[in-house]
């Protein structure tokens, strides 16, 4: 994959309405499919070639809280605030579940990077599986958990809630590392390389551990809270949500601390979501007022691309590689932008 | 120029209060039942018999947690944060928010959530705190659990409860006992929570001035406020100032206050007239932190401010001359 120019584009954008409020977004591991769910309890897969829904999944009663597709094949995990979680597998037509319903809503699901196993987190307590079968348990939280995410390595699965983060063993649930921090982390992100996880937090902050050393690192100034924490693909750059501009924090060897962020300039309102693209120093943001923008970061601090939504954006996502990298982006009236990222 | 973007309404949240077996889980579903043509959601932390199905019940473990912003330190509930948070990123608007806490809460997370959130500031406002007391056992209540007093002390409404299972004539000292501790609510009394439902819900515009003047008591600067034999008798101190405020000086003032007497205020609310807006400025606040907006016209009505302190060790003469140092 070259690296991208100031070319990118987003390119031959195709535009689709679902009859829901997006709560996820998905692309499938070829890029063939875009999944959206949403607070109808359904999933709607779209067609990227045409551009129309190919095939609704009523997979939940009540809004769905979470989606993640395996990064290898076309199987998708689902996570409802009916407190259920199930593996839909291709062609999707029953699922295997994973979690039945309970009074709990379950929030978080996550793939870790071979497929290996996934995890979903119900309350405070995050469920580990290989394939259809529960492997691990964590023990329970004092507190819900917000974010859930697997090591690079796979090996462990990492946690954020109030008090800061905790990683456990993928395998036997068994806790093998507190990063502790007073306060409340919303959101969890490890470094690709393993070298760092960072969260955004309910105080308007964003807090970073260098690992293994623990040693850490507090990002604050932000007027709105920065839900969503994005590392780059050679883990030199943190981005971060929660401001008008987007805050790139260098994590070279020296760490964010004490230095100054690049700032990407082209937002008019708050950005609430983005996401680097896998491989490529490409950003894809989306803010309150409805503007998705393409960044190249740290190069390029205004927008390659800019489009735009009617409401406020609710998901952003990258899907698929190389010549078939795509993109997608969602809005709170059920209008899902998407295409293919031209990186020229 | 700006261009303004036009505000949604804001989601009424009502929350419910009370002991265990003071009849919380009755009236919510009395509410829920009396509104079927609206979106309801239940926020309730335990497990109550629910008779309603048309509306939300989510069910949540009270998650209290420290938040430090800016230089207010405050408790908030980080399962509200999370679930009403969530209850905004759906298509189908909710009319009403309900939240029913567990018997032994204190509501001044519940509130300061609501406060200090912003995304929950642009899409809820808190309608009221309605506190039931169970009339059976309540003088008992009040002096052995200090959580009763509180959760009377921020009650917007309070509902005396039960009253068919007690004396007839325990019910009058029992309202003058409550109105000791919080002078504005409005009381009402009921048996199975069979109270005009109208006098609970949609009380977040009623007229301070009103509830004040019907309390005259509260406002007699000549009756001697005791000193309290304990520092922590909760009281109600009503201040009513005829010239108006410079707007900056008293927001500032009353910022201030809340934040080095926070703790002992539980909760402020005031309508206060400004020199130069004709418009009436709404103040409220729980423990440190201040909620400010401009709200109606005066138009015909003589301006007059009023502010309420609920709290402990509050003197009287001093709030006074610290709001008198603030007007224009």
């Amino acid at each position: 994959v070259t690296a991208p120019r100031d070319r990118a584009d987003l390119d031959r954008v195709q535009r689709v309405t679902i009859p829901a409020y997006p709560t996820a977004l998905a692309w499938s591991p070829t890029g063939a499919l875009l999944a959206v769910a949403g607070d109808h309890g359904a999933v709607e897969l779209i067609d990227a070639t045409t551009g129309t829904i190919a095939r609704r999944i009523p997979a939940h009663a009540g809004p769905i809280q979470a989606m993640a597709w395996h990064p290898r094949q076309p199987s998708l995990i689902t996570a409802g605030q009916d407190g259920a979680a199930r593996l839909w597998e291709s062609p999707f037509d029953a699922p295997i579940e994973l979690l039945g319903p309970g009074p709990r809503w379950a929030d978080h699901a996550c793939w870790s990077v071979t497929g290996e196993r996934a995890a979903v987190t119900v309350g405070g307590r995050a469920h580990v599986f290989s394939r259809a079968s529960r492997i691990a348990i964590t023990p329970p939280a004092a507190t819900a958990l917000t974010g859930a995410a697997f090591t690079p390595d796979g090996a462990g699965l990492g946690v954020a809630g109030y008090g800061g983060v905790r990683v456990f063993d993928a395998t036997t649930g068994r806790i093998t590392r507190t990063l502790a921090w007073n306060g409340s982390l919303l959101s969890i992100a490890f470094a690709p390389n393993g070298r760092a996880v960072a969260g955004g937090c309910l105080d308007h902050s964003v807090h970073c551990w260098r690992l293994p050393s623990g040693s850490e690192a507090h990002l604050g100034g932000y007027p709105a809270k920065p839900r969503r924490v994005a590392f780059s693909h050679d883990s030199r750059w943190l981005a971060t949500a929660g401001d008008t501009a987007i805050s790139v924090w260098p994590f070279d060897k020296q760490g964010p601390s004490g230095r100054r962020p690049v700032q990407l300039e082209g937002h008019q309102a708050i950005v609430t979501e983005l996401v680097y693209a896998p491989g490529l120093e490409l950003l894809l943001s989306g803010d309150r007022d409805g503007t998705v923008a393409l960044w190249a970061p740290p190069k390029r601090t205004t927008p390659v691309a800019r489009m735009r939504l009617a409401g406020k954006v609710t998901q952003v996502a990258w899907g698929g590689s190389g010549a078939g990298l795509r993109w997608a982006a969602a809005d709170e009236h059920g209008v899902v932008l998407l295409g293919p990222a031209r990186v020229v | 120029m700006e261009l303004v973007m036009p505000r949604k309404p804001r989601i009424p949240v009502t929350i419910v209060t009370g002991l265990l077996g003071a009849g919380k889980t009755t009236l919510v579903n009395r509410i829920v039942t009396a509104h079927p043509g609206q979106r309801i959601a239940v926020i309730e932390s335990e497990r109550g018999e629910r008779a309603v199905d048309h509306a939300l019940v989510v069910r949540v473990d009270e998650e209290l947690f420290e938040l430090s912003r800016g230089c207010a330190c405050c408790t908030v509930r980080g399962d509200l944060i999370r679930v009403l948070g969530d209850l905004t990123r759906r298509r189908d608007r909710f009319d009403r928010i309900i939240i029913e806490t567990t018997g032994l809460a204190d509501p001044g997370p519940v509130v300061q959530t609501l406060f200090v959130d912003d995304e929950l500031q642009d899409a809820f406002r808190l309608d009221g705190v309605v506190t039931l007391i169970d009339a059976q056992h309540a003088s008992r209540q009040l002096a052995s659990h200090p959580e009763v007093r509180d959760q009377v002390a921020f009650a917007d409404v309070l509902v005396i409860n039960k009253l068919d299972l007690v004396d007839a004539d325990l019910a009058d000292p029992l309202e003058r006992r409550l109105r000791e501790i919080n002078a504005i609510a409005r009381v009402l009394r009921g048996r199975h929570g069979d109270v005009a439902l109208a006098e609970v819900l949609e009380i977040a515009g009623f007229d301070l001035g009103r509830a004040l003047a019907a309390q005259p008591s509260s406002f007699d600067p000549d009756r001697a406020i005791a000193a309290p034999p304990h520092d922590d008798v909760v009281t109600t101190i009503g201040l009513e100032l005829a010239q108006p405020f410079d707007e900056a000086r008293v927001i500032a003032w009353l910022r201030r206050l809340l934040q080095h007497r926070g703790h002992d205020i539980l909760r402020m609310r005031g309508i206060l007239a400004l020199a130069g807006s004709a418009r009436r400025l709404v103040v409220h606040g729980v423990h440190a932190l201040l909620d400010t907006r401009l709200d109606t016209a005066w138009g015909d009505q003589p301006l007059r401010s009023q502010v309420v302190f609920i709290g402990t060790q509050l003197d009287r003469e001093g709030l006074r001359a610290g709001l008198a140092s603030c007007l224009a």
